[in-house]
């Protein structure tokens, strides 16, 4: 129910959206306007137009030769009487159309003239009229939608454009209308949402708003009451703090912070720049703040709807969802020691026809530590430029045919990308960026990789991280395999090296990796290298579109992943580690599946993210 | 990472407020609901009297109205109209007591003020149901008045029927006129605009101090709502620490 009333939120609050704030607003508008002025009578007043009836010889109502009315009135306009007989009688004043005015004495139909409808409304002002205007209006009336018959419309011409509105039958001041009366109308307008101005309320589009506002209501009340449960309204006058013991997965360091107790996890370790990834900023709907508690803290409704069973039983639980009080040990999946740093390009090469290999060295003497595997968050500013493709080496130009420089605009972005090298390896970043350019040379060019490929040596940007999320699982002997394609090479070399070069481990790894052509094969030189050094190492490279002279594998890799899972090996003793374009990286994990490789030794890196 | 802060206090904010301000969110989306959806005219009661009302018969006129203002030169707001098939002028005399008066068309003379029976008659006439009269009391004072009724119609028949809806017609003992009409659901519709507008006594004052603390908080909120919901929906890896 809690899940169902948060989509339920989402999708309401959407469809409500603007209505919502208009009818907030125009709320406010009527709680604080000025009550008097906005009815619009600011200037009116009421004339007496009764005459001395011993003035007239009133004719007998039987001897007026009419048809017989249901009600009759006696009435006065400008000191004269008249009758006024009513042929039907609706509920509403405004809505009479059947009627007969004639006068008392000569029984001759009145009918208001322009002068009179003019003496009228001038007699109802208090204002200064400089330069009336006075014209004949027959219903429908913008001003007065539920007016039925006809009327006199007089403009005044004073400081708050009065327009004053006679019936043209009975001399009735229908409305004075002035600057503030309109205000107030449209605020009516907006808040009734009478769009098609029927003076009313009784819509269909209001009905259908308000009850989406009902179910958005209801559903934020449900939310709340989940957050109630999970106890994240708790207020406490004195600010608790709390001594936290800091713990890595990894085991890279513990430390002991000193955390504000009735903050949730995520909001306290923010606050000392531990920074835990979460995109929807604490609403239990990212599922992204995962960090490990222990197995027997308390599941709220949101742990649930995000985790797996499996991480619920490991112990993970959202940061967002529990206050700093539940724990003495927090640990967190990854080691967070991102710094927001400055990097200055120092190499920039095409690798592949599209692959530009970036090298970067931080301006401050920062040390990064980070593992295998780990990603840079580029801060790319608000640009114009002209993005032009005129230092593609001789040998890949003919990939660029037909790829006309073109004029890129954007506002400020962030793109990630995963870093090439590992730690110990280089204090440079390596980047491998993929420019993307459009399949048929038409269209627009990638602007996060236009930008990067763009600066020339020298250039400055700012980026934080590194963010380790994907590396090789620590301690293991496991038999590894490797899958990637395209620029989703960079997190598996960073590891592959690491794991060889740095830790000099022994597990029997494989790479299979994907390109269309041998120019795509990216670090073959390297590869090569690594698997005629070392003999637990092997590497795959299978192309899509090989050139005659290719001797080796042919397809996509999933095609050929199963040639190298030996069925008689225990599977449960294999890590694979992904990182490719989404297809690739589905497709291979379903027939992971498929051959019963179970979910916790599959590791993947989601590609998309640098592929924009 | 700053976006992330920027987003992290909007949900914060959010929270926080709706916290306090939600219920009258739920509050306002209901009564609001109810009050759009009933045709305001059946609110008022409309369907609960006949619609068509007999016409004058001008024949039996025959107290002229230069006689009537012979006779009461004070008369104002002087209408001739039909009193249980009997054609009335109906008046004012403001300065005297009681301030309307019923004058018999035809002979002239000055009717008594509506009676018990006459009240029946009357209410029976122009209501459209066709249940019972459940009860038929004067309201002559202003401390008999009940909220849903103005004091200025006093003194007044309240005639209640046997219904579903608890309906009520208000018969004027002077004038004889339905001065107004009240069920259930115009009962229910005062309270619901009570609660729209939050003010509990008697829903008349728009400018109240808490509606405009909780509107105000409102607009936040549903600001910081909004921002939430932008992000959700269409930026989903928003500044995204993956």
């Amino acid at each position: 129910m809690y899940k169902l009333s948060k989509t339920v939120h989402k999708w309401a609050s959407l469809f409500v959206g603007i209505q919502l704030l208009i009818w907030l607003a125009t709320g406010l508008y009527f709680n604080l306007m000025d009550h008097e002025k906005a009815t619009g009578n600011n200037n009116r007043q009421h004339v007496s137009q009764i005459g001395n009836h011993q003035d007239f010889v009133f004719k007998p109502i039987k001897s007026l030769g009419l048809p017989a009315p249901k009600a009759l009135n006696l009435v006065w306009i400008l000191g004269e009487p008249y009758y006024q007989l009513k042929y039907e009688l609706p509920a509403h004043a405004e809505a009479l159309q059947d009627q007969l005015v004639v006068h008392a004495v000569t029984g001759t139909s009145f009918q208001l003239t322009e002068r009179d409808a003019l003496k009228i409304a001038k007699q109802s002002f208090t204002g200064t009229v400089t330069e009336p205007i006075i014209s004949f209006v027959q219903p429908p009336i913008d001003n007065l939608p539920k007016q039925k018959t006809a009327v006199w419309k007089v403009q005044l011409g004073d400081v708050d454009n009065t327009e004053v509105f006679v019936n043209a039958y009975t001399g009735e001041v229908v409305g004075h209308f002035n600057d503030d009366r309109r205000l107030r109308d449209l605020m009516f307008t907006l808040h009734f949402m009478d769009y098609n101005n029927q003076g009313s309320f009784n819509n269909w589009w209001i009905i259908l708003f308000g009850a989406a506002t009902f179910f958005l209501s209801i559903s934020g009340l449900i939310w709340l009451v989940e957050l109630v449960k999970s106890q994240q309204f708790k207020i406490s006058f004195h600010k608790a703090n709390k001594a936290v013991q800091l713990h890595y997965s990894d085991n890279s360091k513990t430390e002991t912070l000193i955390l504000k107790s009735n903050d949730t996890v995520l909001e306290s370790l923010a606050i000392k720049g531990v920074f835990i990834p979460s995109s929807c900023g604490g609403g239990g709907t990212c599922g992204k703040c995962k960090f490990i508690a222990n197995k027997d803290a308390s599941i709220w409704p949101a742990d649930r709807q995000q985790l797996s069973k499996e991480e619920l039983e490991q112990g993970y639980r959202l940061s967002c969802q529990h206050n700093v009080s539940e724990f003495e040990n927090i640990t967190l999946a990854k080691q967070l020691n991102a710094k927001h740093i400055y990097l200055t390009l120092v190499s920039s090469e095409f690798v592949t026809p599209f692959i530009k290999e970036l090298k970067f060295e931080p301006t401050s003497n920062a040390v990064l530590n980070y593992r295998a595997g780990a990603y840079m968050q580029f801060h790319i500013p608000a640009s114009q430029y002209e993005a032009t493709f005129d230092d593609v080496p001789e040998g890949y130009q003919s990939f660029w045919k037909g790829m006309a420089s073109q004029t890129l605009q954007h506002d400020k972005i962030v793109r990630s990308y995963s870093i090439v090298n590992f730690d110990t390896e280089t204090h440079q970043l390596t980047f491998a960026v993929r420019w993307q350019v459009p399949v048929n040379k038409i269209g627009e060019v990638g602007i996060g990789s236009s930008y990067l490929c763009s600066l020339s040596l020298g250039d400055t940007i700012e980026a934080t991280g590194p963010f380790s999320e994907f590396y090789a699982r620590p301690n293991s002997l496991n038999r590894r395999v490797f899958i990637g394609a395209g620029s989703g090479m960079a997190p598996l070399r960073a590891i592959i090296f690491e794991q060889f070069n740095k830790y000099d481990v022994s597990n029997p790894t494989l790479f299979i990796f994907g390109a269309r052509t041998e120019k795509d094969l990216l670090y073959k030189d390297q590869f090569k290298k690594l698997e005629s050094t070392n003999s637990s190492f092997n590497y795959v490279p299978v192309l899509s579109q090989p050139s005659s002279n290719w001797q080796g594998r042919e397809g996509y890799v999933q095609d050929i992943l199963e040639d190298y899972i030996n069925q008689d090996d225990p599977l449960t003793d294999i890590e694979f580690y992904l990182c490719g374009p989404a297809a690739m990286m589905i497709e291979v994990e379903n027939k992971l599946h498929l051959l019963g490789i179970d979910s916790v030794n599959i590791f993947k890196d989601d590609f998309s993210r640098n592929s924009k | 990472m700053k976006g992330n802060v920027m987003i992290r206090s909007i949900r914060k904010y959010h929270k926080w407020l709706m916290a306090f301000v939600g219920v009258q969110f739920l509050f306002w989306s209901l009564t609001g609901l109810y009050m759009v959806s009933f045709d305001i005219h059946y609110i008022h009661g409309e369907t609960l009297v006949k619609e068509n009302e007999a016409s004058i018969a001008l024949s039996q006129v025959t107290y002229p109205i230069s006689e009537l203002l012979a006779q009461y030169p004070e008369a104002e707001s002087i209408s001739l109209t039909t009193l249980i098939d009997r054609p009335v002028y109906l008046f004012s005399e403001p300065k005297s007591k009681p301030s309307w008066r019923l004058v018999d068309a035809k002979t002239g003379l000055i009717l008594p003020v509506i009676d018990k029976m006459m009240a029946i008659h009357i209410a029976e006439s122009k209501y459209s149901g066709n249940s019972e009269i459940k009860s038929i009391r004067l309201l002559s004072k202003s401390t008999d008045v009940p909220p849903e009724l103005s004091s200025r119609y006093i003194p007044v028949w309240k005639i209640d029927y046997d219904q579903f809806s608890s309906p009520t017609l208000y018969i004027s003992q002077e004038s004889g006129k339905l001065v107004t009409k009240r069920h259930d659901f115009w009962r229910l519709f005062d309270w619901m605009w009570r609660f729209h507008i939050m003010d509990y006594d008697d829903g008349e004052n728009v400018a109240n101090w808490f509606l405009l603390l909780v509107a105000s908080l409102g607009i936040l909120a549903a600001f910081a709502g909004a921002v939430l919901t932008y992000i959700r929906v269409f930026k989903p890896n928003y500044n995204e620490v993956k």
